[in-house]
């Protein structure tokens, strides 16, 4: 992948960590794992997955925003350019969906950095045949991570550059409904919760 | 006296915000629409799903919908848009996906019958159907694109009702909320952002 510039990296290492917790006189261990992400500006026209990524956008010319995010369910990279309302999201699980990279796709416009619809794709499949779900979360201010209970685990999908965050889950897909239902937070520094809600995300449009 | 009438007076309030409660929670969808298994089916004809469609038309747009009756009246109009409240109508990739007769499962290339209150959307986007992902879903010349083919863009996908000229034709859609689904005059054939699009497996 041709990058040319990084003007960001936050590079979290994966790490499994156990925030126990205590209620009712049991104890309950929530696993938590921390996705990695780096945020990139690369000028066109690039090479690699990137490249295939790029060939479902309109962007040709000039640079890009690149927004590269490597979780536990999905790999995806968010896409977009400086002055552009445009906001693309590619996603792959590894498991390919008629020979293509990339088994999701999918595109929003933004509206003063938010998205209205949280554009789920629920195209893309795991190892284990199970239907993911990706959706961009709008990052609140101050947030710097997204966590989805993924049931046994919670993922924290760190924030970039302001810009929606595209996560991912197989928890709560309802396929033959085609929706998915998320449960977030949004984590500010020190750990503190901004926010925390329950959607439903719908395919449309 | 007074207690009983501070009783009365919250009841007669706690059973009014009942109401509205309920109102607010009762959709097309969810008072009109069922889950029916879809019928599998040998043939599917561009003619006869132009007739298909047809029913669609007037009868509302809804984001992320999938699901309308044949009175000719949006029975959820003026909905947010963006926003999926259960109301009447398709939106752009659910009336495709029912119209082209498709399976929810995207390896399935064979033809399933939708009953229009069928509530379904299935699985694909405006840009998935853009991108052809999916094995019913093919892309095509776009000078080539003949009635219930389909123009499909980032944004937005459209079939040709009759073919037109000089890059226009008469397009069935679900447009928007507020413009509906409908037919179309639209230039979609000759704009670069839409794709020609087409179902595979016709048989007449």
């Amino acid at each position: 992948m041709d990058w040319l510039r990084i003007s960001a990296v936050v590079t979290v290492t994966p790490l499994l960590a156990a925030a126990a917790c205590t209620g009712g006189g049991g104890e309950r261990r929530e696993a938590r794992v921390v996705d990695r992400v780096r945020a990139l500006e690369i000028a066109l026209p690039a090479r690699g997955s990137l490249a295939r990524c790029l060939e479902l956008t309109p962007f040709r010319h000039g640079r890009v925003i690149a927004i590269e995010r490597l979780g536990r369910v999905t790999r995806s990279v968010t896409v977009t350019q400086r002055g552009s309302r445009a906001l693309f999201a590619c996603d792959e699980t590894g498991v390919k969906l008629e020979r293509r990279e990339w088994c999701g796709f999918s595109a929003g416009a933004l509206r003063d950095g938010r998205l209205a619809d949280p554009r789920l794709n629920i195209l893309c499949v795991d190892r284990h045949r199970r239907h993911v779900a990706s959706v961009f979360v709008n990052p609140v201010r101050g947030a710097r991570w997204i966590s989805v209970d993924q049931g046994p685990y919670t993922e924290l999908f760190p924030t970039a550059r302001g810009l929606p965050v595209r996560v991912a889950s197989t928890h709560d897909v309802d396929y033959g409904r085609a929706r998915a239902t998320f449960r977030i937070s949004q984590i500010g520094p020190g750990g503190r919760i901004l926010v925390r809600r329950r959607f439903v995300a719908q395919v449309a449009g | 006296m007074k207690p009983l009438a501070a009783f009365l007076a919250t009841f007669v309030v706690a059973l009014a915000l009942t109401g509205v409660t309920g109102a607010r929670t009762h959709t097309f969808q969810s008072a009109n629409c069922n889950t029916a298994t879809p019928q599998p089916t040998a043939g599917m004809t561009r003619d006869g799903q132009m007739n298909y469609a047809i029913i669609a038309a007037w009868d509302g747009y809804q984001w992320g919908g999938g699901c309308w009756n044949n009175d000719d009246h949006d029975a959820a109009p003026n909905d947010p848009p963006q926003q999926y409240t259960g109301g009447e109508g398709g939106d752009c990739s659910g009336f495709t996906f029912k119209t082209w007769r498709e399976a929810q499962d995207t390896a399935n290339g064979g033809r399933y019958y939708w009953a229009p209150l069928r509530n379904v959307h299935g699985p694909y986007t405006a840009e998935a159907f853009k991108n052809a992902a999916g094995a019913p879903n093919g892309t095509i010349y776009k000078p080539n694109a003949d009635a219930m083919d389909g123009f499909a863009s980032t944004w937005h996908v459209g079939l040709v009702f009759f073919r037109g000229s000089g890059g226009w034709d008469q397009i069935i859609e679900a447009k928007c909320e507020a413009c509906g689904t409908n037919l179309f005059d639209e230039s979609y054939r000759s704009q670069s952002a839409f794709g020609g699009i087409r179902r595979i497996g016709w048989t007449g």
